[in-house]
């Protein structure tokens, strides 16, 4: 019904706006102007193919980057620097992009502090990853990060220094010497607390060199798929509301993740997984979108990170009862036992009926039993963040606490190149001209759990890899194959219908439902019950989109057809996760379950191999999930596609055969 | 070469020069840093970014629209809520010349920590950023009404401020300056849309011809 209305709609304004005709002086003297400061003037077209309602202007670029992080300004430099026509698409100034919240650093095999090798990085990783990681992949991650560093320090990233003037390297978990066996490694580059700053300013920086067309605060729609092949992508600008079709041979992905779905997050309200949604739409899969990264003690709704510092220095977790729980989970570390073990005591208290709060959702990190002094000398910025965003004067009353989603270790799945893949009768194929990188993408260099430090670096290896690739493959300025003139209709009318929506549901209520849903039936604590009613939960607010209701008529600066546009994109993340995760059954990374508490590889780890027959593969979960959604319905299908357990050069850097996890 | 280097300086030590006071000011206390060398901060001098420009053409109308989603929509969380909720309780009755202010505070900076850093005065605030709207801030992220800020607020207030400023269209000579203005800052013609900002054809005809 709300197609149809909306369908009318379009054919009745297009009556209107032949009948009526629009000045032709204004309206060219904006297109002209319009592309003498933006993209390439002589390429630039507007249409009224599929839309007279909105102005349609189609451009042609070698290569088109959606996303302006840290990846994607990697990604459009480097094809720029190739001498590739490139548009940057991005729906926030690049310097507004979430890496620059990131503060810890850059994990590069230097070996500044001490004797250091790639392949012992190479190995914490793959043993980071549980085995579910792409060792081709994190091969060619873990032995391009020293001259990924360096190359961003000759592009003038000002690294901290030792006192010989090299890189300074602190240390960082999870990371080790010699195979795991020479104790901690100083293997993380930064530049003091700013490190995620730094690199998007020096990036960002670096590709004002080149002729890059940056279209800033543009929203992408959907990706232009023809026949299989990706064309581009099609996305709204929001100063005035024109639509525009990006036609390129190549298109890159660099959207970053989808931490908004749950309703306790660190990362920025922007995060709501455009890119993977766009894929999605498109009818290619997402890959382990069921592992999701928690922090033990983020403000409970801000998702402001209360640092693991505060259990060093003697904070406590409290339930409802007063109770310090977390003797009873762990006798001997009480406070201080390993995230995971936090995380998951926290949310079973919370299910047990001992959380805090009015909805008795989340539990106390009680601070004020500490004097005052030591608060502000050993842990400063805490109170500052708990009264702004808690209310809370950490001196007098507790932090409400909650696991809160890190970051998200799937996406779209790629090769090592850069390359979106599908996995068609046990044979990975390349999705041609379709690319992405960053949290995005799942090429998998994280697995089932992402290390510190090591995010950044698949920043900018992974969207130097995709330009590269394009590079290798494609020439500046071959011809574009034909497109469609109606290409992207769809995206229009979809957009048409949100902005006029009528329905009963706000965009902000089905959001919150859907955050809460994902927050207590997909989050650190996971068992079959919980996750399946969590999935028919899932189901039903899938539906609800259909019965939204938006507010705001307008086109220009339109922020609440932007959040509706990010909500269909969130809720299309949201059931691949909570649906893989229920269909895996099995613990690995970060994905938990109480009711199959073990991983389960093709052979038992734990014992000899010698004897064991090797497990068939629908019966072992040492494998990738793929997940697909039929758009109408919310429908979540599910395949399986091997993980890849051969490094590039076997001579080189043996790849690391699975074994039982243990730090 | 060494000329290049050293015109490379002046040229960006001049279009940095606001950033002096963020450079010699206090080291900032908050964050980890393990032992890790003293910060040089020398990223903000030797790589430019093209300055900012604020766009004096700008109907006011649309720049609280842009405001709107660019206070909303930052690059770390703590900013997304602060500054979207400070939004929801100012922009729309901020004077022209405190949404100027405001537009250079959340879009010059190009760190959304020093920002954030400022406003929590864990950090001195720069000259050029110091003014009513950052004390307002200032103020506002004290959070004395020890309110929970979970996160940004729903969008909806908006509907009923939008019908106040819906009944207030702008006058005919205003709207054909918008028009003007809008081609020259790359905007295509939006009919029908945005109430407040209603290009009835016939009113456009009239004007043009």
């Amino acid at each position: 019904m709300a197609s149809v209305r909306a369908a009318s709609r379009l054919l009745s304004k297009r009556v209107l706006s032949t009948a009526k005709a629009v000045p032709a002086a204004a309206v060219q003297g904006s297109r002209n102007f319009h592309f003498s400061i933006y993209g390439k003037k002589k390429n630039a077209k507007v249409s009224d193919d599929i839309s007279t309602q909105y102005p349609v202007v189609d451009h042609e670029f070698d290569a088109v980057v959606v996303g302006a992080g840290g990846a994607g300004l990697r990604a459009a430099f480097g094809l720029s620097e190739a001498g590739f026509n490139t548009a940057c698409v991005t729906k926030l100034f690049p310097t507004r992009s979430h890496t620059v919240a990131a503060q810890g650093g850059i994990n590069a095999a230097l070996g500044n502090m001490e004797e250091d090798d790639w392949r012992w990085h190479f190995y914490d990783t793959v043993k980071g990853s549980d085995w579910l990681g792409d060792q081709d992949a994190i091969h060619y991650m873990t032995e391009q990060a020293p001259a990924a560093v360096v190359e961003l320090e000759n592009f003038g990233m000002p690294f901290s220094r030792t006192e010989e003037g090299k890189i300074y390297q602190r240390a960082f978990g999870g990371q080790s010497l010699k195979y795991g066996k020479g104790g901690q490694a100083h293997r993380c580059c930064c530049v003091a607390d700013r490190t995620g700053h730094s690199l998007l300013h020096t990036l960002y920086g670096r590709s004002l060199r080149y002729d890059t067309s940056y279209f800033v605060e543009y929203f992408a729609l959907d990706l232009l798929m023809e026949n299989g092949e990706c064309k581009g992508v099609i996305a709204l600008c929001m100063e005035d509301g024109s639509i525009h079709r990006f036609r390129a041979q190549n298109t890159v992905i660099a959207t970053g993740g989808y931490g908004r779905t749950y309703f306790s997050c660190t990362s920025a309200h922007t995060s709501t997984g455009d890119g993977n949604a766009m894929v999605t739409r498109a009818g290619l899969p997402c890959q382990d979108m069921e592992f999701v990264q928690f922090h033990p003690t983020g403000i409970y709704g801000a998702g402001c990170l209360i640092t693991e510092g505060c259990r060093g220095e003697g904070g406590i977790l409290i339930n409802s009862e007063g109770e310090r729980f977390m003797e009873r989970y762990a006798p001997n570390a009480k406070d201080l036992a390993s995230r995971d073990v936090v995380s998951r005591s926290m949310t079973i208290e919370i299910r047990e009926g001992r959380g805090v709060g009015p909805e008795k959702d989340h539990v106390y990190l009680q601070l004020h039993h500490l004097p005052p002094q030591q608060l502000a000398a050993r842990l400063p910025g805490i109170s500052e963040t708990a009264m702004i965003f808690a209310g809370v004067d950490v001196t007098k009353e507790p932090i409400p606490v909650l696991p809160t989603v890190h970051y998200n270790m799937g996406g779209i799945p790629t090769n090592y190149k850069g390359q979106v893949i599908t996995h068609v009768s046990g044979e990975d194929k390349v999705v041609p001209g379709l690319y992405a990188c960053g949290e995005a993408a799942s090429a998998s260099v994280h697995g089932a759990n992402r290390l510190g430090a090591n995010s950044l670096l698949d920043l900018v290896v992974f969207g130097r890899a995709c330009a590269l690739t394009i590079a290798e493959e494609h020439k500046p300025g071959e011809k574009l194959s034909p497109l469609k003139p109606s290409a992207g209709e769809e995206s229009v009318a979809n957009l048409d219908r949100l902005r006029f929506a009528n329905g009963s549901q706000r965009t902000s209520e089905i959001r919150l439902n859907m955050q809460k849903t994902m927050q207590s039936h997909a989050a650190v604590f996971r068992t079959g019950s919980v996750l399946k009613e969590g999935c028919d939960k899932m189901d039903a607010i899938y539906q609800t989109v259909e019965d939204i209701k938006t507010f705001d008529r307008g086109i220009v600066w339109n922020t609440d057809l932007v959040e509706s546009l990010e909500l269909q994109n969130l809720l299309l993340n949201a059931v691949q996760t909570i649906n893989s995760a229920e269909q895996r059954k099995e613990s690995r990374g970060a994905h938990a379950r109480e009711d199959y508490k073990d991983r389960v590889d093709e052979y038992d780890y734990s014992k000899p191999l010698q004897g064991q027959e090797k497990k068939p593969f629908d019966q072992h979960w040492r494998k990738h999930t793929l997940s697909f959604v039929d758009q109408k319905t919310g429908k979540v299908t599910l395949e399986y596609r091997p993980v890849i357990d051969s490094s590039l050069d076997e001579q080189d850097c043996a790849h690391v055969p699975p074994a039982i996890r243990s730090y | 070469m060494l000329s290049s280097i050293v015109a490379k300086r002046l040229v960006t030590g001049m279009c940095q020069a606001a950033w002096r006071p963020a450079i010699t000011g206090l080291v900032s206390s908050r964050g980890y840093r393990g032992d890790s060398p003293e910060d040089t901060k020398v990223d903000l001098i030797e790589i430019p970014l093209p300055p900012w420009k604020e766009n004096p053409n700008e109907p006011i109308d649309i720049k609280k629209r842009r405001l709107l989603y660019e206070s909303r929509k930052r690059g770390m969380l703590e900013n997304c809520i602060l500054l979207s909720l400070f939004a929801k309780r100012y922009l729309n009755t901020m004077t022209e010349n405190q949404l100027k202010q405001y537009d250079r505070l959340i879009n010059e900076p190009s760190n959304d920590w020093d920002i954030y850093y400022w406003a929590t005065e864990a950090q001195p605030t720069p000259d050029v950023y110091q003014g009513e709207v950052m004390d307002m801030l200032k103020e506002f992220t004290k959070n004395r009404n020890h309110e929970q800020r979970l996160d940004a607020p729903s969008l909806e207030y908006l509907e009923k401020e939008n019908h106040t400023t819906c009944s207030s269209t702008p006058s005919a000579p205003l709207v054909f300056q918008c028009l003007l203005e809008s081609c020259a800052h790359k905007k295509s013609v939006e009919r029908g849309g945005m109430p407040g900002f209603i290009l009835k054809t016939e009113v456009l005809d009239k004007l043009v011809n």
